[in-house]
């Protein structure tokens, strides 16, 4: 404990030694481990790394990894006493700075732990005949996927990061994966969820199939990033593996025509597992189309729901008016690379002054043309003196609506800054979205990305779940910052 | 002036398809394809997966790579040259990360080069002898008596010299002793006939070293067990019994020219519901950080249970995870030559 020591000094080393070891706790403070653990996949951290020199310490001060859920209750009621901040941490995945230590430069400088839960990675329970399964949050999302299929079952949830998130990641950020038009989002698959409260009181929602006894704690939980508690465990719903998967793929003239077909495809009922349409501008950029639109379809189930839901979709689009069916071709060509988009990124982040960044937001059906549009005009006019690409596919639909995955793409104008211009970036394109009513995230969270936009768009009820969270975490010790909690 | 739209669309579409969706090939080999990489690899790396810690991905790893090329010391980055190497040896050599790199980027490489940098040039370990004959087999310490005593075996091979190995692969492998280093001990088999191995792993650090030096005896290595793989492929495991073999030496031999199709029998981890197939057992790993190879070890063993098998017997198709996982004292373990009774 000699950074510990050193940080914070002596008596409070010995007491974090004597009671956190004593717990069985692993504790870390090496250095390189503390830089390592300072951060997740937040691009502007990335950017910072990039373009500045390797600070001299890291923003945390030991890494602590819990094998059971008492030990994490030990360990927040101490935090509470002893006044250090604890940041919950999976596999450090996400995009929007939720599991990034706070800055060093936040007065007052508390001692800083992160919880990495990865330890607490089982299936630790599985009901055959409810398909439900006990999940624990420190599992990664391909591992866990692997371990059902062996049992022949699914969850169902496939972000393009499975390969780097963990299942407790998935319930903080209310992630969803690209079959969730068929699945569910990840909030749709659970049905109970398992954790700590700030103070250490250990908690457990009620398991049932749907319940009427007050608010939905699930769905309090489930979001909130790692601030209102630390989620240890959860029963999800699973399927049975499929027995069939087809593929669809379709040139439209335009997005409103795509968008307009999709919807009458969702409205009459029908749940293809994915449907993705490729604007303009990404269809020409990234898919070689010269004019219209890329669309693709998956479907995946029981024989005779795959056969029953390709003859309709194949039916309905055969009505519609400038699409054209390309068989399926384009969409097996995106199954195959369906996770690799992800890992694009460093392509273009490491090179210096350019930004990248995903921006996935949300709207009814009658609004989602017009919040395309509105988007990409506060791009163009933001990008005047820079170069700014911004792309965009509607990936995740609903009966009411869907979302729209923009993907922007920039240079900064200045030689330095480039975080600067980043900023600016976001706050216009964040606030181009709030001024059509569309929601800020579809499902990649807030983080300390969003926050003044997230504050914005809560009004009234924002201040609510600040006096919330000071009800529940009366010292701030969990997370603090992130959601501008 | 409609032009000037399509021109500044015309520019993007060049700079974005051809500046920023490219890789240069200075990028391809540096480290930054790690450092900014979400890492599609990680869940392949038994280390990092078993100890579950952020810090010893192939990213993490590779990032320590990357800094230093910035300019910055292995001091300031982990507070000592120790702490550095000790990270760079946070891997068994299995080369999954490199398999599941989306980028081609050969990360188990680059650690191994790198670690070269932090060892003070050392003495050459004994180099087996060449010995007298051109047709060789090296088997692995302790087994020459077992393969004396089985002619027929020795007889498909137009009955080689036996000779037990004691190479420096594992030297080699930790990044004790360079490719160089190697090159007159590695063309005294210039004029070999055969160079048959017994070890898969001692096959590919001797491929490994001929390309780096471009050596062309590379053509000359055989593998034992490919030889009589037929026999082995007619056995039917029991249920009670598990197959458990170097599956990343059927992805990294190729890369050196040699086809394995022992390694396709359909033994792979898919097929075994495995995430984790390596127990720490080979190279180097096992040796420099007994406790971590442990650690894999309980892990590996622990998702056979969890996975619901009853395996008793297991089957391994390299003599160091025998050795390893044996140790643990769960069920039996046995080596290849368990299906090759005299």
């Amino acid at each position: 404990m000699k950074e510990l020591e050193t940080a914070f000094g002596k008596s409070l080393a010995e007491n974090f030694s004597s009671e956190i070891q004593s717990s069985g706790f692993e504790v870390v403070d090496d250095l390189y481990a503390r830089r390592v653990y300072s951060k997740d996949l937040w691009p502007r951290n990335l950017i910072l790394d990039r373009e500045a020199s390797l600070p001299n310490d890291a923003n945390i001060d030991a890494v602590v990894r819990p094998v059971e859920v008492g030990q994490i209750s030990k360990l927040l009621k101490l935090a509470n006493e002893m006044n250090w901040v604890v940041i919950p941490y999976g596999a450090g995945s996400s995009v929007c700075g939720s599991a990034s230590a706070p800055s060093r430069s936040s007065a007052p400088k508390r001692p800083t732990l992160v919880l990495d839960l990865k330890k607490m990675d089982r299936i630790e329970a599985l009901d055959e005949v409810s398909m439900v399964a006990k999940v624990q949050a420190g599992i990664l999302g391909q591992v866990l996927e692997e371990n059902l299929n062996a049992r022949g079952f699914t969850m169902g949830h496939f972000p393009s990061s499975i390969y780097c998130s963990s299942f407790g990641g998935y319930l903080a950020t209310r992630a969803a994966g690209q079959l969730s038009t068929h699945y569910g989002k990840i909030e749709d698959m659970v049905l109970s969820v398992e954790g700590v409260l700030p103070t250490g009181e250990i908690f457990a929602t009620p398991l049932a199939p749907r319940l009427a006894v007050g608010p939905d704690w699930n769905h309090v939980f489930v979001g909130s990033e790692g601030t209102l508690g630390v989620l240890t465990s959860a029963w999800v719903k699973v399927h049975r593996s499929p027995q069939d998967r087809k593929f669809l793929g379709f040139h439209v003239a335009s997005t409103p025509d795509a968008l307009d077909g999709v919807r009458k495809w969702l409205q009459a009922g029908l749940r293809p597992a994915a449907v993705r349409i490729y604007d303009e501008e990404e269809s020409k950029l990234l898919h070689g189309y010269k004019s219209g639109v890329k669309l693709i379809v998956v479907v995946e189930g029981d024989f005779p729901y795959v056969d029953f839901t390709m003859r309709e979709l194949d039916k309905m689009a055969s009505q519609l008016s400038g699409w054209e069916n390309l068989g399926a071709d384009p969409a097996e060509e995106w199954w195959a690379k369906r996770y690799d988009i992800s890992y694009r990124q460093q392509q273009i982040l490491s090179h210096r002054r350019m930004i990248l960044d995903t921006f996935e937001v949300s709207t009814t059906w009658s609004k989602l043309p017009q919040l395309h549009l509105a988007v990409k005009a506060a791009a163009k006019k933001v990008s005047e003196g820079g170069l700014l690409v911004l792309l965009a596919h509607f990936s995740h639909f609903y009966h009411s609506g869907g979302n729209i995955y923009f993907t922007l793409c920039g240079r900064n104008p200045d030689e330095e800054g480039t975080e600067v211009f980043y900023d600016q970036v976001w706050n216009a394109l964040l606030e181009a979205c709030q001024e059509q009513g569309a929601a800020i995230s579809h499902h990649h969270g807030i983080g300390r990305l969003k926050v003044a936009a997230f504050v914005r768009s809560h009004g009234v009820l924002y201040e609510a779940l600040r006096k919330f969270k000071n009800e529940l975490d009366p010292r701030r010790i969990l997370n603090p910052e992130n959601l501008g909690l | 002036m409609s032009w000037i739209p399509d021109v500044f669309s015309t520019l993007k579409t060049w700079v974005f398809k051809k500046k920023l969706l490219k890789f240069s090939s200075r990028f391809r080999r540096d480290t930054q394809a790690c450092f900014y990489c979400p890492e599609m690899c990680r869940f392949a790396c038994p280390v990092s997966e078993t100890l579950r810690d952020n810090s010893v991905t192939p990213r993490g790893k590779m990032s320590i790579l990357h800094w230093m090329e910035r300019g910055e010391t292995p001091d300031k980055i982990t507070g000592s040259a120790e702490n550095a190497l000790w990270y760079l040896e946070q891997c068994t050599g299995c080369g999954r990360c490199t398999e599941y790199c989306l980028h081609e980027i050969d990360v188990a490489g680059a650690l191994r080069k790198a670690r070269k940098d932090f060892y003070s040039p050392t003495l050459l370990p004994t180099l087996p002898s060449i010995g007298r004959d051109k047709n060789i087999l090296f088997c692995e310490p302790g087994r020459q008596n077992w393969w004396r005593s089985r002619a027929n075996l020795l007889t498909r091979m137009n009955s080689p010299e036996v000779i037990e190995w004691t190479g420096p692969h594992k030297e080699w492998l930790q990044g004790k002793i360079t490719s160089q280093a190697l090159a007159s001990w590695i063309d005294s088999f210039s004029d070999a006939t055969n160079l048959w191995f017994e070890s898969a792993e001692v096959a590919w650090f001797f491929l490994e070293t001929c390309e780096e030096l471009g050596r062309p005896v590379a053509k000359k290595v055989r593998l034992v067990w490919q030889e009589f793989f037929k026999d082995w492929a007619s056995k039917e495991l029991s249920a009670t019994e598990v197959f458990h073999e170097s599956y990343h030496l059927s992805r990294l031999l190729p890369r050196v020219g040699v086809s394995v199709p022992m390694y396709e029998r359909g033994l792979l981890p898919q097929h075994s519901g495995w995430n984790v197939i390596d127990c720490g057992g080979e190279g180097f790993y096992r040796e420099a950080h007994p406790e971590k190879a442990n650690a894999l070890r309980e892990r590996f063993l622990n998702d056979l249970k969890s996975d619901g098998r009853t395996a008793t017997t297991i089957i391994s198709q390299s003599l160091c995870c025998v050795e390893h996982l044996a140790a643990d004292k769960q069920g039996s373990v046995y080596w290849l030559d368990h299906l090759f009774p005299s």
